[in-house]
């Protein structure tokens, strides 16, 4: 993959990546703090075809385990074709936090970790 | 090795005027650290001229108040309400069974002058809020936030980037952490991270002391390299600290 774009929004590092075709069906989803111990589960892979939303991916994510909706929300907030993400969701790409969107591109063989922000003292 | 984007990044951390002259006492307190690269006297002389806000003294923020305290910090303000009760104890290390039921605040400054009797703590039985937050932001030089409701980290957050302070941002939940640090406009304010109360986030979390108090101990390593101005802080970086697995990742924050 190559970045191909560098503009941002609300001052963070945007790339939109040039996907190449990945040999993967799959996008794998690390997930950590509360959404880890909601889902019950620190890594999982879902179905992937190509590229897609990372709002459908999240949407698929809820779908197919629904206990996530107690740190997501319900998988229709995910349904619509751009938005920000909850607050304090942060998507984790190559070590870097990037500034997520609903349609924020995903692309099959591509890792990601879903990252809610804790506040535990 | 510091390359000089981040040697200009922890320079200009450099606002804190006080630089008093270290006693003869405190030079052989401190024997040991001032041996440390790049810290030295000057370093300590920085760190007794600072004060540091601590929002809540918990699991979290009670060690980073015992850390700093023992390593020479000239003045801590505390913010914390309520009084000790049987379930802080697990984690909340300044607090004790002899004071269930009274004050955590009082609790939490009569430990810290026993460690360290040089040290000037101010107490205050109220926990970040809206209306106070400029306030108590105001007192101090740095910031360390260890509330665990966001709304605290919030309203602390906007306060500090009002006055220019950095905020050390520490957290945890099970057995993750995290720690940040936040100075906009060097950084990404914390509402861009969090630009608002996440849902489904409780009063309640799952905690051992010990992860909040390996936080803390990071925490507190942070406040001392930023104040004292050597290392190299965690600027645009967030930590990222699994304790089950014994994962550490650092995640540019950009």
């Amino acid at each position: 993959m190559q970045p191909v774009d560098g503009a941002s929004n609300r001052g963070w590092h945007v790339k939109t990546w040039n996907h190449t075709i990945m040999d993967s069906d799959q996008i794998i989803l690390e997930l950590t703090g509360p959404l880890e111990r909601a889902v019950g589960k620190t890594e999982l892979c879902l179905p992937a075809a190509g590229n897609q939303m990372l709002g459908a991916v999240l949407a698929a994510l809820i779908t197919e385990y629904p206990a996530a909706t107690s740190v997501l929300g319900e998988a229709g907030r995910y349904s619509a074709a751009e938005g920000d993400l909850p607050p304090g969701l942060l998507v984790v790409r190559d070590s870097a936090a990037i500034h997520a969107r609903l349609e924020t591109p995903v692309c099959a063989g591509e890792r990601l970790t879903l990252m809610p922000m804790i506040s535990g003292g | 090795m510091l390359d000089d984007e981040s040697k200009t990044e922890r320079d200009s951390l450099q606002e804190f005027p006080g630089d008093p002259f270290l006693t003869d006492i405190e030079k052989d307190v401190y024997s040991w650290q001032l041996d440390v690269r790049d810290f030295g006297e000057s370093g300590q002389r920085k760190l007794k001229g600072a004060s540091v806000l601590i929002s809540r003294v918990g699991g979290l923020g009670s060690v980073v108040a015992y850390e700093l305290a023992a390593a020479g910090i000239g003045k801590l303000i505390l913010a914390h309400a309520g009084n000790v009760k049987q379930s802080d104890l697990n984690r909340q290390l300044l607090m004790t069974h002899d004071w269930l039921g009274k004050p955590r605040i009082e609790s939490a400054m009569r430990r810290l002058k026993e460690l360290n009797p040089r040290l000037e703590v101010l107490g205050v039985a109220e926990n970040i809020t809206v209306e106070n937050a400029d306030r108590l932001v105001g007192m101090a030089d740095c910031i360390v936030d260890a509330a665990p409701m966001f709304q605290e980290r919030l309203a602390m957050n906007d306060a500090a980037a009002r006055q220019g302070k950095p905020v050390i941002e520490a957290a945890m939940y099970e057995l993750d952490a995290s720690l940040t640090i936040i100075h906009p406009p060097k950084t990404r304010a914390f509402r861009d991270l969090v630009p608002d109360v996440p849902e489904g986030w409780t009063r309640r979390f799952p905690v051992f002391g010990a992860v909040s108090g390996t936080i803390g101990c990071m925490a507190a390593m942070e406040a001392i390299k930023v104040i004292a101005g050597f290392g190299d802080p965690l600027i645009n970086r967030m930590l990222r600290v699994d304790l089950r697995t014994m994962r550490f990742q650092t995640i540019r924050l950009m």
